[in-house]
């Protein structure tokens, strides 16, 4: 998308598209715009199929204004090269927008209506983004209350477990009165919780986890007691449902209770209080549907999230689960801080080797060779893999071509310290290519170009057997791993493309 | 200059077939016209540049009977001959 491609980029799509060496394809394209561009010269217009039609036309002398003197000049006639895109071409292009078509206003359509329309369509605009914005509010607004509806039974269940023990009195008070707030949303689901719930996932667990519940324990009967009191007192506040359900509650599973906040306290973590009872939950409805785990996962995750919060409420229908699955719990914390601890052991092990392998080959290269070829060595993996020409000004391309590794070493060893890298521009070998292979990405072309400028003049048409100097790549922070550098190199490039345009 | 003498006169230049020239140049427009609906610009260095653009929808007069026509917008082709070009035909 309103991307330049530039002459290498397209001869390379075009070699792509017909199955033709890209050698080929460059230079048919060369040649093609040559000729055509030879044609228009000499005067005559070109039409090529399916493209369209190349004219030039007169463009006769005019008076105009100069700009900035104010003075009346006149510009000279000249030839003026314009460009008509074939019918079919033009269709293709304008694919996107072909369902429109001209349509002729009537006569007493004035400017003015014309304005209107236009003002009336900016304000609808203007109006859709408060109403989307309305709609996002409300949806929020449903979300939170979904969340208060989920954190519900939860909250109630988790406190019932730790605190009701304790000091069941105060606490009631203190846990509903937060929740009153909410209660507009919570009112609902609590009224349908023994009549059958649509849409909440945790009602329905609420409601199946009792009735299991009740055919294993006796204690059931009692957690039954306060939903069947809250089913017929619906219109009740909430405090008084809500002591209601827990003073039987406290009565009957005290003990069990007791034990449950005990050993909930003793794995200590508040984030493992908050797996604890849903890792419970999870094991003891295994004969139960997936759809039902998925939302206890659900619930496990948002434990996770406001564990504080959770312990300052109250959980009605965990508590009966608690006990059963504890030791699941601690096998789930082990095997986490198994994992955790295998991912540190094995990032030391990674650093540990890699320090290594920096040391080795540092010792290894400063024990086989001596200080001055190390230089030499560097430089010269530089075009080691590709086809450089070093020093070789009048070798042929096929020469170069030939040259290996060890015939680059013996040119550089003779040469000075600082060996230039140099390579001859050729049909296929242009700076961009000559980037990719050195420095591996083709953006850094402005950098070679940088450096030849006096040979140079125009980066997109560069005369062949033209002989560049590569410069090192830290000479101008070449990285081609580095976005940084590569985004450089790219301005740059756009800047000296625009002065040779 | 017609298409046929211009593949003539390129094959020629290339040292090719007609057929393969023929083929390169369907090629080539194919290539451009995928460029252009990407809305891509593709420079030919010394001959000019080939963008697409879009031009926004405008009213117009139709001066043979004075109705006004909405024209829609839509997506050209544009060519925008280089300067190198441009001085060589002056």
């Amino acid at each position: 998308m309103n991307k330049k491609l530039t002459f290498p980029e397209l001869a390379e799509l075009l070699s792509e598209a017909t199955n033709t060496s890209k050698r080929m394809s460059e230079l048919f394209l060369r040649e093609l715009f040559a000729t055509i561009a030879q044609c228009l010269i000499e005067g005559e217009s070109v039409k090529v199929k399916n493209l369209g039609v190349f004219k030039v036309s007169e463009v006769s002398s005019r008076k105009s204004v100069d700009v900035n003197t104010g003075r009346t000049i006149e510009i000279a006639g000249h030839k003026k090269i314009t460009f008509t895109p074939d019918k079919s071409m033009a269709e293709a292009v304008n694919a996107s927008f072909a369902c429109f078509e001209a349509v002729v206003l009537d006569d007493d359509v004035t400017n003015e209506m014309i304005q209107e329309i236009d003002d009336a369509a900016s304000n609808e605009a203007e109006d859709a983004e408060v109403t989307s914005l309305v709609a996002d509010e409300v949806a929020d607004v449903q979300d939170s209350a979904d969340e208060v509806v989920e954190e519900a039974p939860e909250d109630e269940k988790e406190d019932a477990a730790e605190h009701v023990v304790v000091t069941p009195p105060p606490f009631v008070l203190e846990n509903v009165e937060p929740e009153a707030d909410k209660s507009a949303l919570e009112q609902p689901y609590e009224e349908q919780e023994d009549s059958e719930s649509e849409e909440v996932e945790p009602v329905v667990c609420a409601d199946e986890e009792t009735e299991t519940a009740a055919d294993e324990e006796s204690a059931e009967e009692v957690s039954e007691q306060p939903e069947e009191e809250t089913s017929e007192t619906e219109i009740q506040p909430i405090d008084e449902r809500a002591e209601a359900e827990e003073q039987p509650e406290c009565s009957d599973n005290q003990v069990e209770i007791q034990e449950e906040a005990k050993t909930a306290e003793s794995v200590d973590s508040e984030s493992c209080d908050s797996e604890d009872a849903v890792d419970v939950e999870e094991s003891e409805e295994q004969e139960e549907s997936e759809e039902q785990e998925e939302s206890e996962e659900q619930e496990e995750s948002e434990d996770m999230e406001d564990s504080e919060e959770t312990h300052s409420r109250s959980h009605r229908h965990h508590r009966h689960r608690n006990h059963h699955h504890r030791h699941k719990d601690t096998w789930y914390n082990r095997n986490r801080f198994g994992i955790g601890f295998m991912t540190g052991v094995l990032t030391g092990i990674v650093f540990v080797l890699a320090c290594l392998l920096y040391l080795v080959s540092n010792d290894y290269i400063s024990f086989t060779k001596s200080a001055p070829i190390v230089v030499e060595d560097e430089e010269i993996v530089l075009p080691a893999d590709t086809v450089p020409t070093e020093e070789m000004p009048d070798s042929l391309p096929a020469e170069s071509q030939v040259s290996t590794e060890a015939q680059v070493q013996e040119i550089a060893k003779p040469a000075a310290k600082p060996a230039v890298v140099t390579d001859t521009v050729r049909p296929g070998n242009f700076l961009a290519r000559m980037a990719k292979r050195f420095y591996g990405n083709s953006h850094f072309w402005v950098y070679i170009y940088e450096e030849n400028k006096a040979k140079i003049s125009n980066p997109n048409n560069v005369a062949q057997g033209t002989i560049v100097v590569i410069p090192p790549a830290e000479k101008y922070g070449i990285d081609a791993n580095s976005p940084a550098s590569v985004e450089k190199a790219k301005r740059k490039e756009g800047e000296v493309l625009s002065a040779h345009r | 200059m017609e298409s046929k003498e211009l593949i003539e006169k390129v094959a020629e230049r290339v040292g090719r077939s007609k057929d393969d020239v023929k083929k390169l140049l369907d090629g080539l427009i194919i290539v451009l016209q995928e460029r252009a609906e990407d809305l891509d610009s593709v420079a030919i260095p010394g001959f000019g540049t080939f963008e697409a653009k879009k031009k926004d929808e405008r009213i117009v007069n139709n001066p043979s009977n004075g109705k006004r026509m909405l024209v829609p917008p839509r997506v050209a082709l544009t060519f925008k001959v280089s300067n190198v070009l441009k001085n060589k035909l002056k």
